[in-house]
């Protein structure tokens, strides 16, 4: 799909941490930090999707999630994100489902 | 003997009308004190050391005075120990080390006709053990080093050796198991972090045909920390009028709904997530014992016992391949 493409285990990391930045590397927090922000501003501002692709890491704990995803959704609106992002996943469906349902619809 | 010496000394104070013999009564008072607090304190560990439905009472019992004793030297006597098993041993060595750091010295009284199976428990043979401790202060000097080397929770140091027991089940990628332990471990440091003190232990083992974890964090526990925040009161249940019971709020914040014992909004999903993997089998012969409360998931429901007072949160499951095959199904 056409877009600016995040895939997380190679652009991030692949044994993923859990909320902040000052608990232990790749944390939620620095996930949205270094990239995750830019890059949806990037999308935005160029009109073009922003594709997560999410295949490739050992797992997504919640606060990783919520701490990157639903910190998003928190500051730039949930339907903004939700029309922006597009996930692409083989393996983590569930973990998309749940951020949808979970994260992002108790946000709104 | 402690007793009846500070009860002469009393007496000898407020009767005697010479003050030599005053001030000889309160230095022999002090110096019997300082005698009883460094005199060896013996605690003898049960028959049976394992945290099973009919023994975990006693355990916490033995456990408790580790800390709660005044006095400097303890000595854990094993001489009667029959069973011991991995997970309630580094619950002991979890409360020795929180005594340690109060000041205590902590002596193990091994007999050398101890069996092989109760020394394999205590040498760790067969066991991966994970473990941190950090007592950090209100300036929090000691965590802005940490943070800086980020060794706070390196779980890249943990997952890898865990994948190694799991493959030889022929488990592979068992993403939801990764997630938890990411979540328990970032659970401990956060609440440790708000109590100003880290402290959690983790092991797993190899059993034949599964893998045992055991985690213990030895914070104040999980009902407590919810009695003391302030989202139990902001919670819907709470303002239903409901008069929550140490079970109840076990079992409701299990079901996520009394959200993060922290107060913040989007949290406390850990627990709910552990509900989701015992109910759904994806983990298998979970306990969960924290405060006054354990939970053992018997038969598709939870067995509830009360007990005395556990300071801490313990975990303790096996992984087989019958689990990971469920996970499969439902991806």
């Amino acid at each position: 799909m056409e877009g600016i493409t995040i895939n997380i285990a190679t652009d991030f990391g692949r044994d993923l941490g859990g909320r902040w930045k000052e608990y232990g590397p790749f944390s939620g927090e620095e996930f949205y930090n270094s990239i995750l922000e830019n890059k949806f501003l990037e999308a935005q501002k160029d009109n073009k999707k922003l594709v997560i692709q999410m295949d490739g890491t050992n797992g997504y704990p919640s606060s990783f999630l919520d701490q990157s995803f639903g910190e998003l959704a928190r500051r730039h609106g949930v339907n903004l994100v939700s029309d922006i992002i597009v996930f692409e996943s083989k393996v983590f469906t569930w973990v998309v489902q749940y951020i949808k349902d979970k994260i992002w619809q108790t946000t709104k | 003997m402690l007793t009846i010496s500070i009860f002469i000394s009393i007496f000898l104070i407020f009767y005697m009308k010479n003050i030599v013999y005053v001030w000889i009564s309160i230095i022999s008072l002090v110096i019997i004190i300082l005698i009883y607090r460094t005199k060896l304190y013996n605690i003898n560990l049960p028959t049976s050391c394992i945290l099973e439905e009919h023994t975990i009472s006693e355990m916490i019992c033995c456990i408790q005075k580790i800390i709660t004793t005044k006095r400097r030297k303890i000595q854990l006597n094993m001489s009667s120990v029959k069973e011991l098993s991995n997970g309630a041993f580094m619950v002991i060595m979890a409360q020795a080390e929180k005594a340690y750091n109060k000041g205590k010295t902590i002596f193990i009284k091994l007999p050398d006709n101890t069996p092989k199976r109760i020394k394999e428990v205590i040498y760790g043979t067969n066991q991966k053990i994970y473990h941190d401790y950090v007592k950090l202060t209100k300036n929090n000097d000691k965590l802005n080093d940490l943070y800086k080397s980020h060794k706070l929770v390196d779980i890249a140091q943990i997952l890898p050796n865990i994948d190694k027991h799991l493959n030889k089940l022929g488990i592979k990628n068992y993403y939801e198991l990764n997630t938890l332990i990411t979540e328990l471990l970032g659970n401990a440091v956060e609440h440790g972090i708000k109590g100003l003190n880290i402290n959690w232990w983790m092991l797993h083992l190899f059993e034949k045909k599964s893998i045992r974890f055991v985690f213990v964090d030895m914070g104040i526990g999980i009902i407590k920390s919810y009695k003391t925040s302030e989202a139990l009161y902001s919670s819907a249940i709470f303002e239903s009028g409901k008069d929550l019971s140490d079970i109840e709020l076990l079992i409701y914040s299990l079901k996520g709904l009394l959200g993060s014992s922290t107060g913040k909004p989007n949290r406390g999903r850990g627990m709910p997530q552990i509900l989701y993997m015992v109910e759904k089998k994806l983990i298998s012969n979970f306990v969960l014992t924290t405060n006054t409360v354990t939970l053992r998931y018997i038969d598709n429901h939870f067995k509830i016992q009360t007990h005395p007072n556990f300071v801490g949160t313990y975990y303790s499951w096996t992984v087989d391949k019958d689990n990971y095959n469920k996970w499969k199904e439902l991806q």
